[in-house]
């Protein structure tokens, strides 16, 4: 018995003392100011983050070679009928529905054959890999690809470019500094600026809290691109006016959120407000606000705008969520592939969808 | 079951009753160390806080009564998220009535399974020719007459409690074939089960293309998805589990089975199905815990569970189980899925931040199996 008792002190007790000392660490790091701070969605240098996503990915691509969505529709028709191929992190996601739905229905109008395909689930960036392997295989002109991770399909979509395939990145950017030392460039980029997102969600936020109050952030999977890019923006919008008491991954999923949120709200009984970084999380964190009688009294904005969430947007749990239109996305990755294929699109464009908040 | 046989006598009874006491011991353990912190002990120790732990760890502790059958028997189901996924979805399709035909034929395999093994004992007088054919016709008829039976009625959108049996049905489906193809096929139990949770998961998605489906319109439904339903129904679970294994042939046999399988068989049990129970048992679990999910988000997401398995195989390890089979406890399993909740959910009242919690969490799980196989050979 004694054993068992030492060994499992020993084991979690140094571990406690850390974790809550880490826990202080990080929060001060947050609150520390950002350097500079304006309010311009594109050129912010973020420097309160020193950590994975490369800080400036946004600026340097987005400065240069930006085109609108006027500039992709006046690509009407494909010279060729074109393979091209979209590969999307998973369709377990409500997410990317209207973004391959609009995909298939653009490549239909150009002219081309297009195909989608997906890895199982999310994180399945090894799986992603090798369906850009075998696409590259089976003779696809043009990828575009939402990519599992920033920086890990780099080599898989080198390779493949170098046999000739435009790669087309949609969504969540690839690494500029790991597709720099492997001395790979994409062809085009379609997506929205998260950070951005995050900004316009971290105003929201602002305006439904009268610009003062206690919020907490339920973020996405830690690491990844867009999850980091939208808790910059979000607490970039707050700082200085809205104190963030904690935050806390839910890796994106329903369950995981309600859980998070009911043990937030048991030590933070005093917040007014949960940023959740997608829907899916919004919805476990409202169940959580219910059963502890605060719903609709805590705000919540979320971000992505899928269909399960009207409801809650009607009833008045969800203050806002915002759309990035996906639905955008698959059109313009079509355009934007066919255009860079036929030479009417200048090969490293960008494309910035529009985003929106939605309300009640 | 083994008790210290070099103590003598009078030491077997203090182990016997510390071993039983060793899950709780964990847990306490867990407890007292978060409560050195003083917000902890501030919110955790309050009436509003402490059924929280209970609603938190519900599906988690359905899952881990379901999986303690199967890990008895020394197998072991990792199919059990992507089941609960697939039940949430045929449930939350069926009240709406926009349920695919072909859920509805796998809803169906348990009557067809009934009909063959009716008729296999039904022909006992028959050659065995007879026998297969009979088997045969008895299940092609049951499987076709049942699924379009049943199709036609859930057509139009069904009721609950009817949408709860095909819920619960397609769960004893999946975990029939995971029985079965184990047992009689002699494929070993993790390829099987490997096998189903990546196959559940795909019929999910494809059954939804992707999307969640909403289940909001069904009060009655949502009504089952309140705090108060997710503390007692978790318990009735473990309680019929319990029963099971303490009283009940089956559990003991289910134990027998998994402590030595060859012994077992020459004594004249039937391992195979009594194996196959095991899996159809961990079927049913995962479908009670789709009921609870669904009701409590008002919606059948495609990616519900993912991952629930390996927590449901870590709470039964937890609460004493050994992984390969013959020992172990559903009340140890069900103090197992706590002690993970306390973990998960005190790490964040201690504010930990999130990307540790994993860290203790697995640290906590090696640690109490390390300090039972010590004891075990001292």
């Amino acid at each position: 018995m004694k054993t068992k008792f030492t060994t499992l002190a020993m084991l979690l007790f140094p571990l406690l003392l850390a974790g809550s000392g880490c826990g202080k660490e990080t929060k001060s790091n947050d609150s520390a100011p950002a350097g500079t701070a304006k309010s311009d969605p594109i050129s912010v240098v973020h420097t309160g983050t020193p950590d994975k996503a490369g800080p400036t990915t946004t600026d340097s691509a987005a400065s240069k070679g930006t085109i609108t969505e006027a500039d992709l529709a006046a690509v009407l028709k494909a010279s060729k009928p074109y393979k091209i191929l979209l590969i999307v992190k998973t369709l377990n996601n409500p997410f990317f529905k209207p973004m391959v739905a609009e995909f298939k229905k653009t490549a239909e109008s150009l002219g081309v054959t297009a195909e989608v395909q997906a890895a199982p689930q999310e994180t399945d960036v090894d799986k992603q890999a090798a369906l850009v392997q075998n696409a590259a295989a089976q003779g696809y002109k043009a990828i575009c690809i939402t990519p599992a991770d920033s920086k890990a399909l780099v080599p898989a979509l080198k390779s493949a470019a170098d046999k000739g395939v435009t790669i087309i990145n949609v969504d969540n950017r690839l690494d500029a500094e790991a597709c720099k030392s492997a001395s790979f460039t994409v062809s085009g980029y379609v997506g929205a600026d998260n950070e951005a997102g995050g900004k316009l969600a971290g105003e929201s936020m602002l305006t439904i809290l009268g610009g003062k109050g206690k919020v907490v952030i339920i973020e996405g999977i830690r690491g990844v691109d867009n999850a980091e890019a939208r808790r910059r923006g979000f607490e970039s919008a707050v700082k200085d006016k809205l104190t963030i008491v904690d935050r806390q991954s839910a890796d994106w999923m329903t369950e995981k959120a309600e859980k998070v949120m009911q043990n937030i709200i048991a030590v933070h009984p005093d917040i007014n407000g949960v940023f959740c970084a997608n829907d899916e999380m919004a919805i476990g964190a409202i169940v959580a606000l219910k059963s502890a009688g605060k719903a609709g009294k805590v705000k919540v904005v979320s971000y992505d705008n899928i269909a399960e969430v009207r409801p809650y947007l009607k009833g008045g749990e969800l203050y806002a969520t915002i759309e990035q239109h996906p639905d955008l996305m698959g059109s313009n990755a079509a355009r934007m592939a066919v255009g860079v294929l036929d030479g009417k699109i200048k090969p490293g464009s960008v494309l910035l969808v529009t985003l929106e908040e939605k309300l009640r | 079951m083994e008790v210290g046989v070099k103590g003598g006598s009078t030491h077997s009874g203090v182990q016997t009753v510390l071993k039983s006491a060793r899950s709780w011991l964990v847990l306490i353990l867990v407890v007292a160390l978060f409560s050195i912190n003083s917000t902890f002990r501030h919110t955790f120790f309050t009436q509003d806080y402490l059924p929280n732990i209970f609603e938190q760890s519900a599906r988690n502790i359905v899952l881990a009564v379901g999986m303690s059958f199967v890990i008895f028997t020394g197998g072991i189901d990792l199919s059990v998220g992507s089941v609960l996924a697939l039940c949430g979805v045929g449930l939350a399709l069926s009240l709406s009535g926009q349920l695919p035909q072909w859920i509805v034929f796998v809803a169906v395999t348990p009557i067809t399974a009934a009909a063959v093994v009716g008729a296999y004992a039904g022909s006992r007088r028959h050659s065995q020719s007879v026998r297969a054919i009979a088997c045969f016709i008895a299940g092609a008829i049951a499987e076709l007459v049942g699924g379009f039976v049943v199709s036609r009625c859930v057509h139009g959108g069904i009721r609950l409690e009817g949408a709860i049996v095909i819920c619960v049905m397609i769960g004893v489906a999946c975990g029939l074939v995971n029985g079965l193809t184990s047992s009689l096929g002699r494929v070993p139990p993790f390829v099987v089960t490997l096998g189903m949770m990546s196959a559940a998961r795909g019929l999910t998605l494809y059954a939804t293309d992707g999307a969640s489906v909403s289940a909001r319109d069904y009060p009655r439904l949502l009504a089952l998805g309140q705090p108060q339903v997710l503390v007692i129904a978790p318990l009735i679970v473990v309680l019929c589990g319990t029963a099971i294994i303490k009283w009940m042939k089956t559990g003991r046999y289910f134990l027998s089975i998994g402590g030595n399988e060859q012994a077992s068989r020459l004594s004249g049990l039937n391992v195979a199905g009594n194996k196959t129970l095991a899996y159809i048992l961990a079927g049913i679990c995962a479908a009670i815990g789709a009921i609870l999910v669904t009701a409590m988000f008002g919606q059948a997401s495609t990616n519900a569970a993912s991952g629930a398995e390996l927590e449901a195989i870590a709470s039964v390890v937890i609460g004493g189980a050994s992984l390969t089979g013959g020992r172990g406890s559903i009340v140890g399993a069900m103090i197992g899925a706590l002690t993970i909740t306390v973990i998960t959910a005190g790490l964040i009242l201690v504010q930990v931040p999130d990307t540790l919690q994993q860290v203790v969490l697995g640290a906590v799980i090696v640690a109490t199996v390390l300090v039972d196989q010590t004891k075990q050979r001292a």
